[in-house]
């Protein structure tokens, strides 16, 4: 399992956030968990039970076989399944994230080519954070089809390539005709995923121009790469930007956890460590 | 200081300000009038989730010094934790030893990850003030505090408190507790790396490792 990027990690903790009515006032454990997830009678406890279970990194026996049981549920529904069982699945995916879902890897590939964008994007996530290099091609083949008009499902499936850290020369291709998209998050997420997968500085050239942008929400979503890729030669773009610190953080967080770029300017891990972590004391 | 004349004016000039430029320069006029009648708009703007609007405030109110601190206090935004953030950052900078009981509860109870973070670092910085008996007994409760914090549910919180504990610890005597909350924090009980990479920095600052 791996940890995911902050940025997504960033947009998944908003959604993991939005707990349902269900769970007001009523702290469930474990077994209440595992119990409301089996049952089918309230969808919205399901729901909240697959939201929990993630949400507590839950290591329990049952619990990857009951959320691969939902899961197999929303595939067996065919193209346009119920909206609770759509719902559900993509809490289910996003629950994945946190725990070790090798044993769905089915069950996810299958997700990844759901006639549902969002279950596509939410299983795009919980693909990459899997590890699961089999995504690496379906992935490309999205991407180079024809309609790319769904800006976030095209940011997690670039996102996702950049995670994967294969840097064969289709995914390299696929890539690059997206650092120069309009869109700057599109164009962000691809700098990021090639930051990633090559290491070539030249591709954070335009990461100043991005953190310049007028729109808060494009600033933090350059920040959040910046950060996913733990550029160090971004430290002071990141620090001195119009951005609210918690973002910047968040940002300085992967740059302290995962240091690159920084041997070039004769850095050690541990000196780039130090450098970050005085950063944030400043911006605490 | 300007007078009150010329600060009316520049307060005028805020709240006349229709654009987010004008408004920036608006500000930016108004901290240099320096004058403690401009702490309620600066408060104002600060709330305004405008992060580099809020940053020129902010330096306003540090600017200030100690005299604001009871003003920003009493004037808390309870409604709105962005400003409420701002706030504490400011009374964390000023580091005036009134703001204690305020920072101790916002660590504690508030409701909003950044303004705990902004409490978490306050404790650390505070001028402590007094006796030398009550001295010890206001570092206790900043200690006391931070250690709390050092089990937030928000690792940035953790991540200050970390911080707090070493410039405490850095500046008068060990607390076993405190060394104790520290060397928790580099274990496996804590989730998140950066957290463990402060808490080790702060241990092998204070040669506690």
């Amino acid at each position: 399992m791996l940890q995911g990027s902050p940025r997504g990690a960033f947009f998944l903790a908003m959604a993991m956030t939005q707990e349902p009515l269900a769970s007001e006032g009523m702290p469930i454990d474990e077994e209440e968990a595992l119990r409301r997830l089996e049952q089918r009678d309230d969808a919205a406890d399901r729901y909240y039970a697959a939201w929990w279970l993630g949400h507590e990194r839950s290591l329990h026996p049952r619990t990857l076989p009951l959320l691969r049981k939902a899961l197999q549920e929303l595939l067996s529904a065919g193209e346009e399944p119920d909206e609770d069982s759509r719902t559900l699945g993509l809490n289910v995916l996003r629950a994945m994230v946190h725990l070790d879902s090798s044993s769905a890897r089915e069950e996810i590939l299958s997700c990844l080519i759901h006639h549902d964008s969002n279950i596509r994007e939410e299983a795009t996530r919980t693909a990459a954070s899997e590890g699961l290099l089999e995504s690496v091609a379906v992935i490309c083949s999205q991407l180079n089809a024809d309609d790319l008009t769904n800006d976030r499902l095209i940011e997690a499936q670039i996102e996702a390539l950049g995670d994967l850290g294969d840097a064969s020369a289709a995914v390299i291709e696929t890539l690059v005709r997206f650092t120069g998209d309009l869109r700057p998050l599109i164009r962000s997420a691809s700098l990021r995923a090639m930051l990633l997968l090559t290491a070539d500085a030249k591709w954070a050239t335009d990461f100043p121009s991005l953190l310049q942008s007028s729109s808060t929400l494009v600033r933090r979503g350059v920040l959040l790469d910046l950060g996913a890729v733990g550029w160090i030669p971004a430290l002071d773009w990141i620090s001195q930007s119009p951005t609210e610190n918690s973002i910047k953080l968040i940002a300085l967080r992967g740059l302290a956890e995962h240091p690159r770029g920084h041997e070039p300017l004769g850095m050690t891990d541990e000196q780039a460590c130090q450098m970050v972590l005085q950063a944030m004391d400043q911006l605490l | 200081m300007t007078s009150g004349s010329e600060l009316a004016q520049a307060i005028a000039s805020v709240d006349a300000a229709t654009t987010s430029a004008e408004l920036m320069q608006a500000t930016a006029a108004l901290v240099r009038c320096k004058h403690m009648g401009a702490i309620p708009k600066l408060l104002e703007v600060i709330g305004f989730n405008n992060p580099a609007l809020a940053g020129i405030a902010f330096s306003g109110l540090v600017a200030l010094g100690p005299e604001a601190a009871p003003q920003i206090l009493d004037r808390l935004d309870p409604q709105n934790y962005g400003a409420r953030a701002w706030s504490v950052r400011a009374l964390a900078e000023i580091a005036d030893s009134c703001a204690l009981d305020a920072l101790i509860e916002a660590l504690c109870n508030d409701i909003g990850p950044s303004v705990r973070r902004a409490a978490a670092k306050g404790l650390g910085n505070l001028r402590l003030r007094g006796t030398a008996m009550e001295i010890s007994s206001q570092r206790q409760r900043c200690v006391h505090a931070l250690n709390h914090g050092t089990h937030d549910s928000e690792w940035v919180v953790r991540y200050s408190c970390c911080a707090s504990l070493e410039r405490l610890l850095s500046t008068g005597a060990f607390e076993d507790q405190a060394i104790q909350s520290l060397r928790e924090r580099t274990g496996r009980t804590e989730r998140v790396k950066v957290v463990r990479l402060r808490a080790s920095k702060a241990l092998q600052r204070l040669k506690a490792g």
